[in-house]
């Protein structure tokens, strides 16, 4: 009798471990590009990108069954994104953590330059980590202010004043890509 | 275009640039066994004693850089146990521009060219780099130099870190067999714990104890048994003993205390609430002296009396402080202010160093004194702004 529990327990932690990881593989399927193109934006590299991006995805995946609200998941992941992009630069001097997969080249080349990107994406390239999060987050991700906030967990506040350094940076930098007297659009 | 647009634009052309996924179910299985051991289990051990921590209140600078104008009062450490001095090992060191600096004026080229993941000094001025040499083919490798850069001896390894004794007198690795290696100053080449560590990553040495030499040495080693559940903590022994540390209930060790009385380590790790608690404990007894959930990392002064750490994981930001606790009691005797915290360090029992960029994106490193409380810049604005690799790295 009571093998024959423990054999229904094992048989059951199995049947729950494969709904796990059919939701998680299907959410991996459906994100990881998105999520990929994000840490990379944060790094500026893209095998640490995939090396926070597999850490995040871990940590989501211990934490599968706790995320009620499946719209939150991005929201959780983009966080982890930028905490460990953070913790990197903590790393002992270099990345400890090392992909276990080498990424393609890109086959996708870009429609449009003009010397306008380059100059951008090296003001932001160069941008602290709190500014450059939050520039990610805003312009990349197309959060608001709010949303933003709440995905770094810090104040709406904190969010404006890092979006506006980053802004008077590129100001400062790329003043001939940028129409004359063009301001940022408040979302 | 307008400035919004312009940042739009740029990123999203650039974002391409992140290629194609690649990544599976087991690769993200695989980096979750490494996270956090016995999540369920946490904390479970080393409780009864709980001593609830009061933290000084101490309001954040709106944007400012450093500051210690809102430090609570200094308090001089105590010294746990005078009757019984530890020697205070090596000072703090750190890499700029490719040269090894160190807090006694000691100064040196890097003796190689690469990525250098790790720098620990040695008693007898021999100095001990963890490195991927270019032209090595990837391997990682520990190299011993001596004060003035030139390489003694080189020794194939495993990347899972490089610890020293508090002392000075003994560093560790895990050889490419898996068995921890020690060298100890003058040696040449290192002896061999003899346990061979599984696991489905490489195992991590964590802390040499006190007293390590070629007739009794002990090890904490994290090791990573392929499971769900995670890593552990063991002592490995030069006897051929090894002991699990469960009875700590630490998902993971930070430091022991020069004097081997305490142990530090994280004790609850909240993924999605993002709350991470860390603890000191009685190395012997288990005994919990106090928890923080506020700041963690916590490593013990060469005196054993204090523990210097940075803010827990709380949000996006990275670290915004560096402080001293009490060893004992957790209470807060100084913290710095500060734009983004990198890495700190205890420089000797009196002083410590703080590698941090600023808001404006200057990368200095700070000498703090405690008593009397002052602050230093020792180096400012190396490296490139926004650009990890112009950190100040700190090693010794």
């Amino acid at each position: 009798m009571r093998a024959a529990t423990e054999v229904r327990h094992v048989g059951a932690r199995g049947t729950e471990q494969e709904r796990v990881d059919a939701e998680f593989t299907a959410y991996l399927h459906a994100r990881q590009g998105a999520l990929l193109r994000t840490a990379y934006l944060l790094t500026g590299d893209r095998h640490q990108a995939e090396d926070v991006l597999q850490t995040a995805l871990a940590k989501l995946y211990l934490s599968w069954d706790k995320v009620r609200e499946r719209e939150a998941l991005d929201g959780y992941v983009r966080r982890i994104l930028v905490n460990e992009t953070t913790s990197l630069w903590r790393r002992p001097f270099k990345r400890r953590e090392r992909a276990t997969d080498v990424l393609q080249e890109s086959s996708v080349e870009p429609a449009y330059d003009e010397g306008q990107r380059a100059a951008v994406w090296a003001v932001v390239s160069t941008l602290p980590p709190k500014a450059r999060a939050v520039v990610v987050l805003r312009y990349y991700e197309g959060l608001t202010e709010a949303e933003t906030a709440e995905v770094l967990g810090v104040s709406v506040g904190t969010v404006k004043s890092q979006g506006s350094r980053a802004m008077a940076l590129l100001r400062d930098r790329t003043p001939g890509h940028l129409a004359p007297g063009s301001r940022e659009e408040e979302r | 275009m307008n400035e919004q647009q312009a940042f739009e634009e740029a990123l999203r052309i650039q974002a391409v640039g992140a290629g194609t996924p690649t990544l599976t179910l087991d690769d993200v299985r695989g980096r979750a066994t490494r996270i956090r051991r016995r999540r369920a289990a946490t904390g479970a051990a080393g409780a009864a004693a709980l001593v609830a921590v009061a933290v000084v209140p101490i309001a954040l600078l709106a944007g400012g850089d450093r500051s210690t104008d809102t430090l609570p009062p200094v308090s001089t450490p105590t010294v746990s146990d005078t009757a019984n001095p530890v020697p205070v090992g090596p000072s703090a060191a750190w890499i700029v521009d490719g040269e090894v600096r160190a807090a006694d004026g000691t100064a040196f080229d890097l003796p190689l060219d690469g990525e250098v993941s790790y720098l620990l000094r040695m008693a007898g001025d021999e100095w001990v780099l963890g490195a991927y040499p270019d032209g090595a083919g990837g391997e990682f490798q520990i190299l011993v130099v001596d004060s003035t850069g030139s390489v003694l001896s080189t020794h194939p390894a495993t990347d899972g870190g490089l610890v020293r004794d508090d002392a000075g007198t003994a560093v560790g690795w895990i050889g490419e067999d898996r068995r921890p290696r020690v060298l100890v100053p003058g040696a040449g080449d290192p002896f061999v714990l003899p346990v061979v560590l599984d696991g489905r990553a490489v195992p991590s040495p964590r802390e040499i104890l006190p007293d390590c030499s070629t007739a009794s040495c002990r090890m904490f080693v994290e090791v990573y048994d392929g499971s769900a559940d995670g890593s552990s903590d063991v002592v490995v022994s030069l006897d051929g003993t090894t002991e699990p540390l469960d009875r700590l209930g630490l998902l993971s060790i930070t430091d022991v205390s020069p004097d081997g009385t305490l142990v530090s380590g994280l004790v609850s790790a909240d993924e999605l609430a993002f709350e991470y608690c860390s603890a000191v404990l009685e190395l012997a007894s288990g005994e919990e002296l106090w928890r923080t959930c506020d700041a963690g990392s916590f490593r013990f002064s060469p005196d054993s009396s204090a523990v210097l750490g940075a803010d827990a994981y709380l949000d996006g930001f990275g670290h915004s402080f560096a402080e001293v606790r009490d060893a004992r009691d957790g209470q807060v005797l100084r913290r710095l202010e500060a734009g983004t915290v990198f890495d700190e360090r205890w420089n000797d029992e009196g002083s410590f160093l703080v590698s941090m960029q600023t808001n404006a994106g200057s990368n200095e490193l700070l000498l703090i004194d405690l008593d009397p409380a002052s602050m230093e810049v020792v180096e400012s604005g190396a490296g490139t702004p926004g650009d990890p690799d112009g950190i100040i790295r700190l090693g010794g």
